[in-house]
Order: C-alpha cells, then structure tokens, then sequence
C-alpha cells in the first residue's frame, strides 16, 4: 500500500486560488520582481518544474519517488549552504517565511532507491522588505 | 622505301645510309597536334629481344638495352641474356647495332646480371638506366639506378642503393627519365626529371589503373638525381616542388599507365610522352605532348590495337616505345618512333604535325551528359558527339570534378579507381583535329555505389555478467569491430533467446527471476544487417528470492540486540524489539524486504552520533531508514541519504516514518543515532534493507525550473 505524506506548508496552486481573497486582504503584496505577486503570499517563492521521465543514462524513469527543492543564499547551491526540502512527488510549490534578500532555488528528482538526480538550472529571485 | 635486313658478322647487322643530320636545341613552343607515321619507313629487326630504350652520347651514337634474347644478331635462344645493353650506329634508316654488353658476341665481357632497363639517358659521357630486378611485377617493387662510365662496357648492378624507389599500393613506382638529347645538352635548368608512375598492384604484371604519373626532380651535378633524398616533387601549378608526401598529379588517366617514355623535342621546345594504356601488350598507345615537363599533357594520339589499321606489316601489339633522340629532324617535325611487341625491335619513321593550321574554331560543347553509377568504383558516362567541320574531332577531355580524367576518342567513358558511395562531377569538352579544346559540357554528378560488405564483424569480446538484484542482470562487454561498415547494434541473448538490441555495449536485463542463474551471448550487428558470431557465454545469477543471510554482524552503540527480520516487512509486523507496535502501512514495493528490529529505547539514545548502528550486508543492496517525520533529520541522515517521498506508518499512534535511502555496495553500513537534538514525544527509527531491485541510476534532472506557476 502506498500512503503520500502530507507535506505543510504546502501551497499547491490549485489551493492559493482559494486562499488569495484572505491573503490580499490582510496584506497586500508589492513585489515586482514576481512574474504573477497576486498569487503569491508575502516573504513566499512560488516555483514550479517539470519531472523528468527518463534515467540519466537515457532509460525510462520508472520509479520516480519525490523531489528535494535546493534553496539559499549562495550560488551556486550545494549540500553543504542550502537548505532541502524534500516536497514529494509533486512539480509546484511555494516557500514561505523567507527573510528579505536574494535567494536562489534548484530542484532535484529522488527515485525509490534514494538515488538523487543532479540539481536543475538555478534560478534567483530577490524578497523585498516589507 | 623497304626495310631490309641483313646479317654482315659479329654484331654488326644493319647498315643504311644516313638521312636525318643530328639537331641542335632551338626553341619554337607550337603544340604538336598530331602525328603520322611513314610505313614505308618501317623496320622490324632484331627478332627474339626487346624493350629497347635509347639514349644519344656525346660520341654520337645512341646506346640501347635489351632483355630476354640474344639483342643485335641473336635470337629469342642464340645469345640469349637476361639483360644486354647494345650501341647504335648511323642515322635512320641506315643504322648498325652493336651488343656491347651481354647478347650475341658481345664487345665486353664484364661480368653480366640479370634485369630490365626501359629508360635511358646519357648524360657527361655516362649511361644512366633505371633497372629492375625481372620484366614482370618486380619492376613494381624497385627500380634502381645503375651506370656505365665506359659506354655500356661494365656495369654494377648495385652501386646506387640510394637510388633504389621501392614502389607500393598508391606509391610512386616505375621511374623513367625524360631524355633531354644528346648527352643531356638540351636541358638548361640542371636538374634530371624523372616521372613515375602510382601503383596499384604490385602482384600483376598489367596496366596499372587509375593511371596517376607523379614528377620529381633532382640536380644533375654531381650526380646528386642518383640518391632519392636529393629529390624533389612536383606539387603543383607554378611549379612548386616539395615531399614526395605532397606529389601532385602531372597526368591522370583512369585507363592506366604502364610502361612509359618522356624526351624533349628541341626543334619544338616540346616535350613528347609515350605510355601504354589499358592493356600490357594489346597496341594501346597514347602519346602526349606539353610545353613543360610538368606540363600541360595533351593528348596526341590515342589508339587502342596500335599499329592495327595504319598498316599491314605489324601485328597489333605495341607494348612500349620511345621517340629516338638522335633521328630528329632540326625543326623537330620528323622523328623516329622505336617500339617493341613482344619480342623485337620495330621502328618507323614519324612527322609531329603542330599547332597554326587554318582551323582557329574550337569545337562544340558536347550535350546530353549522362554520368551513371557503375558499380563501387566506377561511373559510366556517355554524352551525344559533336563534329568540326574544319578539322574534325580527335577526342573528347573527361573532368571529374574539374580534374582531367580522361581523354576517349569515343563518345563514352567509364571512370574507374573511385571511392564506394561517393558523388562525383562531370563534365566532358571536345578537341579538334588541331588540337583546340571546346567549352565544357554542362556537369553531370553519379554516386558510386555503396560498398557491399559481406564480411560479418568480429565477435564481441570481454563479456561480463552479474545480476544486480532478484529480478535484474548488467551485461558490459567490449567492442566488435568492422571495418567496412561499423559496427551499427548488438544482439544479446538469455539462454539462447534474444532479449534485447543495445547500441551501447552495456545493457542491463530486466524481468528476471530471483535465485536463478542466466546465460548470455552477445553478437554484432554491422551497418548493413550482418550478424557475427556469438561472444563467449558469462553467466550471472539474480539475487535470492529471499534475502536470508543478507544482513550479518548487526552492532549497536547501546548495546541492545537487534534483530534482522528476513522477507518480513510488512503490515502487522511488530517494530521493535521492546514495543509490541506494528507497521500499519508499508510501501508496496518494499513489501516482503528484511527490516531490522531496533529498539524504541534508543530514540534519544547518543543523540548526535553518527556512528551508532552497524551491519554488514552480503549483496549490494538499499538500506531505508524510517524516520520519525516529528524528528529533524538528523545530520548523518543528510548523507547520501535521500527523502524518497514514501512513508511508514505505525500503530503507535498512526505515527508517520519518512523513508530514507541510499545504494549501498555488499560490506559494511553505517548509520547515525535517532536525533541530533532528541524530543521526548518521538519514536526510534526503524531500518529496511533490500536488494530485489538495485538500481543505481538516479533519474535525470528536472527542467524548466521558475519562479511562479
């Protein structure tokens, strides 16, 4: 039997729709730098990806698990300064509560035998103070 | 007039009188346009002997060299040497020849070796001649240069190692000189020009085609042409001069190059090359002309069964011949042409016809160029023929891909000595009977066929096999090879079954059944289907169907025994060695796994240890670690460990476990306390150790990552 984890905070797009009329209207948000800042809550990074279907070495994925989210302060990103979230085995999600500053976020792919793909391209997005 | 022969003693045979006055080297620079021969003026002597090259001494007199007979006044039997070398006497027809060395009662009798000389020059009072060893495809392997500082009396057939070129597929082979007159009096530069011909099968005494003549050129002071270091070749338009790895053509024929002559005409400022094309020994005679050694060469006459037709004396069968450069008229137009068929001396008097006659109009463009493949190597072309009322037409100029080819008198042409599958541009002019070239026909391209490779490839080699979990094998093997058309997949079969085309030469088979031992093979495929033979068999065994024995010597920092619990992960069985809790839910892949008992007492037990449980594991394997999702992973489990987003879940309060896990090779593991800052409120991890399945290969990385939805 498989059971998925239930993974909090998540914000999972189809559920911001339903949250953005509480959001807004407690605190309005001014980020520019966000492509869509309606949809996003304050000090939040939405980030979305594509899964991958096929093995590094070019076979069929067939076994995979969940993916580990890469975020920090220091590019490029690394076990060793970023933090990881495994997010589970879903392609949207939102970091919340980050403090104002530059971030930079990268994705990776997990299969059932634990083995990690490398991380995506990175990208950089800036949180501004309130 | 009638060619009469008649024996007078002792090597002396022929005796006519003197016609032609020795010339002097004058310049005139008109392109000889054509040749015709005075059959009345024909002699046929010295039957049972052949080759006959000659060369004109400061002495006056030409010197000549035989093989195979008895030369001046012998037989094919009657004084017969393997190689002679005999002196001529007086002017055409009137000439005597003498054996001066080997042959019928011969002048000298320095010792004799055997050979064959087709090219002769007399330079500073000595003879040169390029030797070889037989008068069969031993000329193809060397040719060496030897000399006579007495007129043809002695000889040392191996005085001049380093003149020895030795031939090979595509290499340069089968040297002659071009003969610049008497004792080389008419060459003005100081060098010696030596043309050779390429080779391409030093086993067959024939035409060698495609016929490729490479120039080279060495000083004549001090003898320095002798040693081949001292060469340099013709590379190209200016000239230029370089290696001999850098040799330009100076004429190319797809109908091939034999045995082949060259001299300078001084009355014309002219040179004359004359070679056997197509065929050893079947009359096909081309004869060229150009301003400079290097050329241009344009094509004088080309027939195939020559003298056949011209007259009724001679049998066809001009092998090879040389223009003498003696019995040349001042002006250069009349010239004694000396040949031999298999076995004798022919010779005939001969006029060059030149360039400024009335037709001024080049001919026209031939049309209708068709170019098809013939095969691997050759094209067949064919084009509708022109005429030109004045002089009409002599030949045709073939070009692939804007290099003459070829120069057919009729209107076809098959290109021979191509490369397989490979395209080539044609276009073909016409010259007039003065020698005045057309334009160029619109192009016409051919791909020749592919190669047929029938030959299979080699067999794989090196096979390696090992199962790399209970229903999984990995096969790596090293390379087949195929030289014609690669190698394009391979074919790797279980028990004699194939099961699979990989074009890597790894390949791992999946769907197996566990605890059982396969047997593979493997075979190449080659570009054009062929399959080889079979690789030798490895075998390779799945890993057991259960995993009895897999975890061994189970070590705990808190010095509780845990138990490994074989093929027995799954719900309702109990967790812990001192809880009676049991998993709820278990992912189904890991249903039937071993797990290890822990202990719930060591959930905050050395917290912060990263050395606190081992075990040794008998087969590659992956250890997952359940972890208390109320619990921060703690930092060992930050190594290599990874979230793989499945849970365990217990009874103990429908408490969630993460799943950690990480590949592990057969040896040693090992794992880190429960926490690094340990809550009362939490549970002791538990550990799943599998190896139905090993898969090594993480998948690849996500794309398109971005900030927003």
């Amino acid at each position: 039997m498989f059971l998925a984890r239930q993974y909090l905070p998540i914000a999972l797009i189809g559920l911001v729709a339903v949250a953005l009329t509480s959001c807004e209207a407690l605190a309005p948000i001014t980020q520019p730098e966000e492509e869509d800042p309606g949809e996003t809550p304050p000090n939040s990074v939405s980030l979305s990806w594509q899964a991958p279907t096929l093995n590094a070495d070019g076979t069929p994925l067939g076994d995979l698990a969940s993916f580990n989210i890469y975020y920090g302060s220091v590019s490029p990103l690394s076990d060793a300064t970023a933090t990881v979230v495994n997010v589970g085995n879903v392609t949207t999600y939102t970091v919340r509560d980050l403090q104002p500053g530059v971030y930079y976020f990268a994705v990776s792919a997990v299969d059932q035998n634990g083995n990690a793909s490398s991380l995506s391209d990175e990208v950089r997005t800036e949180i501004s103070a309130q | 007039m009638n060619a009469r022969i008649s024996a007078i003693g002792l090597g002396l045979l022929i005796a006519f009188a003197v016609t032609v006055q020795p010339i002097q080297a004058q310049s005139g620079g008109q392109a000889i346009t054509g040749i015709t021969f005075d059959w009345g003026t024909y002699i046929n002597t010295a039957s049972g002997s052949d080759n006959w090259p000659l060369a004109w001494c400061e002495d006056g007199h030409q010197y000549t060299s035989w093989g195979d007979g008895g030369g001046f006044g012998g037989t094919n039997s009657d004084g017969r040497v393997s190689l002679g070398f005999g002196r001529i006497e007086g002017d055409y027809p009137n000439f005597t020849g003498y054996n001066v060395w080997g042959g019928k009662n011969p002048e000298s009798n320095d010792p004799l070796f055997s050979g064959k000389v087709v090219s002769m020059i007399c330079m500073n009072g000595n003879l040169y001649a390029w030797r070889s060893s037989g008068s069969n495809y031993s000329a193809f392997r060397w040719k060496q240069i030897i000399r006579s500082t007495d007129k043809g009396r002695t000889w040392n057939e191996d005085e001049f190692p380093e003149s020895r070129l030795e031939g090979g597929v595509g290499l340069p082979g089968l040297p002659y000189f071009l003969d610049y007159g008497q004792n080389y009096s008419a060459n003005s530069d100081g060098y010696v020009y030596i043309y050779t011909i390429r080779i391409e099968d030093d086993n067959n005494w024939e035409v060698q085609k495609p016929g490729v003549i490479w120039l080279a050129r060495a000083p004549a002071a001090n003898e320095a042409f002798i040693d081949l270091s001292n060469w340099e070749w013709y590379t190209g338009a200016g000239p230029t001069w370089g290696s001999v790895d850098d040799r330009a053509a100076v004429i190319q024929d797809s109908d091939g190059f034999m045995r082949n002559s060259a001299m300078y005409v001084p009355g014309l400022n002219r040179y004359v090359m004359v070679a056997n094309h197509t065929a050893r020994n079947q009359g096909n005679i081309v004869i060229y002309e150009a301003p400079q050694p290097w050329g241009p060469w344009s094509v004088v006459m080309k027939k195939d069964g020559w003298p056949s037709g011209e007259t009724s004396v001679v049998s066809p069968s001009f092998a090879f011949g040389n223009f003498s450069p003696k019995w040349l008229s001042t002006d250069g137009r009349d010239c004694v042409f000396v040949w031999f068929r298999p076995d004798d001396w022919n010779s005939v008097e001969c006029r060059f016809e030149i360039g400024g006659t009335t037709d001024v109009t080049p001919p026209p463009t031939p049309t209708s160029l068709s170019a098809s493949a013939g095969g691997t190597s050759t094209v067949n072309l064919s084009w509708n023929g022109v005429s030109d009322p004045e002089s009409g037409i002599s030949r045709y100029i073939v070009y692939r891909d804007g290099s003459q080819v070829g120069s057919p008198t009729q209107t076809s042409y098959t290109d021979s000595g191509l490369n397989a599958g490979t395209s080539y541009s044609y276009q073909v002019s016409a010259v007039n009977g003065v020698g005045l070239e057309g334009p160029k026909s619109q192009s016409a391209s051919a791909t020749t066929d592919d190669a047929s490779d029938t030959s299979p490839p080699t067999a794989p080699s090196s096979l390696s096999a090992n199962g790399t979990g209970r229903t999984t094998a990995s096969l790596t093997w090293s390379a087949a090879s195929d030289p014609e058309s690669g190698i394009s997949r391979y074919v790797v079969y279980r028990d004699g079954s194939e099961v699979g085309n990989p074009t890597q030469t790894s390949f791992n088979d999946t769907g197996l059944t566990a605890g059982t031992t396969y047997t593979y093979e493997v075979s190449a495929i080659n570009g054009v289907g062929l399959e080889g033979p079979k690789s030798s068999s490895a075998d390779a065994t799945t890993a057991p169907p259960s995993s009895e024995g897999l975890v061994q010597n189970i070590s705990v920092a808190s010095g509780k025994v845990y138990v490994a619990v074989e093929d027995a992960f799954q719900e309702a069985s109990i967790q812990y060695i001192d809880r009676t809790h049991t998993f709820t839910s278990v992912p189904t892949e890991l249903e039937g796994a071993l797990y290890i008992q822990t202990a719930n007492d060591d959930k905050s037990e050395s917290a912060g240890s990263s050395n606190f449980l081992s075990f040794d594991i008998t087969y590659d394997a992956v250890v997952y670690v359940a972890h208390d999702d109320r619990l921060d992973r703690p930092t060992w489990l930050n190594s290599g460990f990874v979230d793989i987003g499945l849970d365990v879940v217990s009874s103990d309060d429908g408490t969630i476990f993460s799943l950690f896990a990480k590949s592990f090779t057969a040896g040693s593991v090992t794992l880190g306390a429960n926490a690094d800052t340990p809550l009362s409120r939490s549970s002791m991890y538990s550990v799943i150790v599998d190896n139905s399945g090993l898969d090594l290969i993480p998948p690849a990385p996500p794309r398109g990552l971005r900030v927003g939805n």
